[in-house]
């Protein structure tokens, strides 16, 4: 049986009349990929800084799985992490949106400095190191400083610093911010790597879409609860009725064309949403108003470039419900 | 407008970083005022003077007390030696050793030694002065005793001698009529005739002419009687041999003496001669009477002055005995013992050595204050300010550990510089800094443990580079001020001397100076050992809580990014009233829903707690907004919300 590698138990946490956290239960699975996504102020930084163990709750308690020392018993022993922080921060690795090393040391020192933080033997070290400059494609910038990494390469020093001590868990926070579409993409790729060596994977993002195809469980937190958890197929499923209909047209005046469409169609659209290049519409059936929509649209002297119905993305749906709950 | 906006945001950002403000402006009026609260009350230092004594006089305890004024402290010791470590010890800063037989004589020993420790250049000289300088305000009174004496001296000596001359003119006025009476006798005696004159013999040549006729009568009778007998004899017819031969012999015998009868004649007219002549010396000596009366009255007036002569010839002699007698009360007979009764002599506690010698360990403990102070405070403040700081809190080391760890790095590049600076001194400026070795070692152990334990608090306490080097250069300057290197801390008040024994700086350069110059062992540094452990562990102490507080203030504070204080969450200054459902998220907001509500209502709120006011000062740190707003109607709170908007806003 598959036993959960962390125990959030009702953790509780308050700031004068704020409360942060308001009793998240959560249980982190071994090998798993999970993300926390939440809006600025939903309380997911809280809840790691929690989980790590930097902020102890007024309530409640993180527990890991102490790894097993002797080798037949099969029953999980379970620590809290406040009162065991050594042996915690020798289970997890961490990758803070803002790189974290020397910069006056090449990537191998960083690397060789951390992993003697960590008392790791000598050879243990040396494998690590080699493994790790391998694995994130460091190798050729090992004698390189610090400062002189490119964006990418820092936030992949800074991965490998997280993993130089080989944890079981590596929080990521928001892993891909600042970064092009590019490095955006290797990152994810290595995140993959890293999981599919077995490290188990919490990250924090505001790019819904990419948190969808990684994780398997998602965990949307809203004033301080998880207000929804599971795979990002079951969230759908489960609070997702809504459909988009993506419409590119010309000249695009999507605010007034949204505005005009919604009132046209007032009890079938739900929303809108001007992207920028698109205008998002949010409806429960979009078959059924297809056909007037594109005669609105040429109404409105709005040529149409492109118009899809697709199903509701991680974003919209989060979206809806931090409305639906707010509504409430 | 271009330079003031740039001025202001300066300031703001100065001033917006309240460590860094606080030690901008706080640390130079720290150390004006430390400095100056030890500098101003110089005026009522005391200095303690050992004194050692071979043998009490009058004149030592003279210059002893003239020695112990306020400035300065006696302390008596019994012998020399003590009195000189008192020295090394740092118990005094000068040892005066008078010697044995210390009086004001030709012969005695008047040499006062003053036993100084010449590597404390900026002390030695000036006591040296300060301490001639009362012995030779000692010294001046002894001479001006001296000169005063020797005056008194002439002064009794010229009235003696004006009593003697006063004496001999009395004197040459008796021998004048000693010599006037001697003249008179002289002339008196010269008229005594003393010639020789016949006595006078009339009656005895008289009785000569009675007894010539008596003897020529008695003759005349014997011739008679002679015959008479014949004539018996022939008549009695009687044979008498022997009787006629007896007259015949008689008869013989009288006829003999018819000379006799010429000779008594002739004497009777020599003593009638000798009695003319008798009588004319009784005249002679009848006047010679009269002139021994005379000569005996002139030479009793002679005795007379002689007697007055002698008289003053003995006083003449007492005063010039009692002149000889002053004059031998003085017994000095060299003029330097007057001029300069006191000679003094510097012998210096240490063997003679150069100035950088004597200042090396005060300069040798300047490097290990600063480097030591502001290299762990600028490892420590790197730390804090890199961006691999926030990874250190991941891994499983311990905050001591890294206090270790920076402790070391600082200590080994301390060592290293001490050893490239003992090497350089002792072979190329011949500095002798090896000879005490051991004490030398610890001492300097000690001292970089505490300066470096003081940047790494410092370096944990602020959270700036100005606010770290402000607060070491500071400390520094203060340690550095409050030492001997700049004023001898004898010369400050004791309230100060006494706080100041106690900087870290002193102890350790004072500990040094006395391990390199004076070989002082271990055992004899155990104050400054002691103080120096204490310093040690109570900064320690100090930075392991320091540090609890900093992780916990930083790990509280920072999301989960490791930027610090970027990213809060916005509803943590949210204001939720649940009684009236509402959530204010800014001021704006405060705005908006006091002007929605009543007079009524909004003292509803605010009373009996302002929780508007609470909320300003306690989400938005706002103390002043917070103060104007409380106890204000509902429109005047409106006001002054909406000018602080316009303000925050312009």
């Amino acid at each position: 049986m598959n036993e959960p590698l962390l125990k959030v138990e009702g953790i509780r946490k308050s700031y004068g009349h704020a409360t942060i956290l308001n009793g998240i239960s959560l249980d982190i699975m071994p090998g798993e990929i999970i993300g926390i996504i939440g809006a600025s102020g939903s309380g997911k930084t809280s809840l790691l800084n929690t989980i790590i163990g930097f902020i102890k709750p007024d309530e409640g308690d993180i527990k890991f799985k102490q790894p097993k020392i002797v080798a037949h018993n099969d029953n999980a022993i379970y620590k809290s992490v406040y009162k065991h922080q050594k042996i915690m921060k020798n289970m997890y690795g961490f990758a803070a949106q803002v790189p974290s090393f020397y910069e006056k040391l090449t990537v191998r020192e960083n690397l060789n400095y951390f992993g003697e933080l960590y008392e790791l033997s000598k050879d243990t070290l040396s494998a690590n190191v080699s493994t790790l400059l391998n694995l994130l494609d460091l190798e050729n910038s090992a004698n390189v400083l610090g400062k002189n990494l490119s964006g990418g390469m820092e936030r992949r020093l800074d991965i490998a610093c997280a993993l130089v001590h080989n944890p079981q868990i590596l929080i990521m926070d928001e892993p891909t911010a600042d970064l092009d579409p590019v490095l955006r993409n290797n990152i994810w790729k290595l995140i993959q790597k890293i999981n599919s060596k077995g490290t188990t994977i919490i990250l924090s993002s505001h790019h819904l879409n990419e948190l969808e195809t990684l994780c398997s469980r998602i965990a949307i937190l809203k004033e301080g609860k998880i207000i929804a958890i599971g795979s990002a197929e079951q969230l759908k499923k489960k609070f997702s009725h809504d459909k988009e209909i993506r419409i590119q047209s010309y000249p695009g005046n999507y605010n007034e064309l949204g505005k005009f469409l919604q009132a046209k169609f007032k009890n079938k659209i739900r929303s809108f949403k001007n992207q920028g290049n698109e205008l998002l519409l949010i409806c429960d059936k979009p078959e059924e108003i297809l056909n007037d929509l594109i005669l609105a649209l040429e109404r409105k002297r709005e040529k149409i470039l492109e118009l899809k119905i697709v199903k509701q993305s991680l974003d919209q749906l989060f979206i809806s419900l931090s409305e639906e709950r707010k509504k409430k | 407008m271009k330079t003031l906006s740039v001025i202001l945001k300066n300031l703001k950002v100065l001033f917006r970083s309240k460590g860094s403000a606080m030690v901008v402006l706080l640390a130079p009026l720290l150390i004006v005022l430390v400095i100056g609260f030890g500098f101003a009350e110089s005026g009522e230092s005391t200095l303690n003077i050992g004194i050692h004594v071979d043998e009490h006089s009058d004149l030592a305890n003279r210059f002893i007390n003239n020695l112990n004024t306020t400035e300065n402290n006696i302390i008596l010791f019994k012998n020399e030696s003590r009195c000189i470590n008192s020295i090394k010890e740092g118990v005094s800063v000068a040892c005066i050793n008078f010697p044995k037989n210390f009086k004001i004589e030709d012969n005695a020993s008047n040499e006062v030694t003053f036993h100084i420790d010449e590597s404390r250049i900026n002390l030695a000289y000036r006591l040296i002065s300060s301490l001639q300088l009362n012995l030779d305000v000692e010294s001046e009174a002894v001479s001006q005793e001296l000169t005063s004496k020797l005056l008194e001296i002439i002064t009794s000596a010229s009235k003696d001698v004006d009593a003697s001359i006063a004496s001999i003119i009395s004197l040459k006025a008796s021998t004048m009529k000693t010599k006037s009476t001697s003249s008179s006798s002289t002339s008196t005696l010269s008229g005594l005739d003393a010639e020789t004159v016949d006595v006078d013999l009339s009656t005895i040549a008289s009785e000569l002419s009675s007894l010539s006729t008596d003897f020529s009568s008695l003759r005349n009778k014997a011739k008679d009687a002679v015959s008479s007998g014949y004539k018996l004899l022939d008549n009695a017819s009687i044979s008498a041999p022997e009787l006629k031969s007896d007259l015949s012999s008689l008869n013989v015998s009288i006829t003999a003496t018819a000379t006799s009868v010429t000779s008594i004649a002739q004497l009777s007219t020599d003593i009638n001669k000798a009695k003319t002549n008798v009588d004319n010396m009784k005249s002679k000596l009848a006047n010679a009477k009269n002139v021994k009366s005379s000569v005996l009255d002139n030479l009793g007036k002679l005795s007379s002055d002689l007697d007055k002569i002698s008289s003053d010839l003995d006083t003449v002699k007492v005063k010039q005995e009692r002149i000889k007698a002053n004059i031998a009360s003085f017994n000095l007979r060299n003029a330097e013992s007057i001029v300069n009764p006191i000679t003094t002599k510097i012998e210096p506690v240490t063997a003679k050595n150069t100035r950088l010698t004597y200042s090396f360990p005060y300069l040798l403990m300047l490097i290990v204050l600063f480097v030591g102070i502001m290299l762990s405070g600028t490892l420590v403040f790197m730390e804090k300010d890199s961006k691999a700081f926030f990874r250190t809190f991941t891994t499983p080391a311990k905050n001591v550990f890294f206090v270790w760890t920076t402790y070391l790095t600082s200590a080994m590049t301390i060592i290293v510089q001490v050893l490239l600076i003992l090497l350089v001194v002792k072979y190329w400026l011949e500095v002798p800094v090896f000879t005490n070795i051991f004490a030398s070692i610890l001492i300097i152990f000690l001292s970089l443990t505490v300066f470096i334990f003081g940047g790494i608090f410092l370096g944990n306490l602020f959270n700036t580079s100005q606010a770290i080097t402000m607060g070491t250069i500071s400390i520094g300057s203060i340690l550095l001020f409050l030492s001997n290197l700049v004023l001898p801390i004898e010369t400050l008040s004791p309230a100060i001397q006494n706080l100041i024994k106690y900087n870290p700086y002193v102890l350790a350069s004072e500990a040094l100076r006395r391990a390199i110059l004076f070989q002082t062992p271990i055992k004899g540094m155990i104050f400054e050992i002691t103080v120096l452990t204490i310093y040690s562990i109570l900064l320690l102490a100090g930075i392991i809580i320091v540090i609890k507080i900093y992780s916990s203030k930083y790990l509280s504070s920072i999301h989960i990014t490791g930027k610090r204080n970027i990213i809060r969450n916005p509803e943590d200054h949210y204001l939720h009233i649940k009684e009236l459902n509402l959530t204010i998220k800014d001021i704006q907001g405060l705005v908006d829903i006091i002007k929605s509500m009543s007079d009524k209502e909004y003292e509803n709120t605010v009373r009996p707690k302002n929780v508007f006011a609470d909320w300003l000062k306690n989400s938005y740190k706002d103390r002043i907004l917070s103060i104007l707003v409380r106890r204000k109607s509902r429109l005047k709170v409106i006001e002054i919300l909406e000018r602080h908007i316009r303000k925050t806003n312009s």
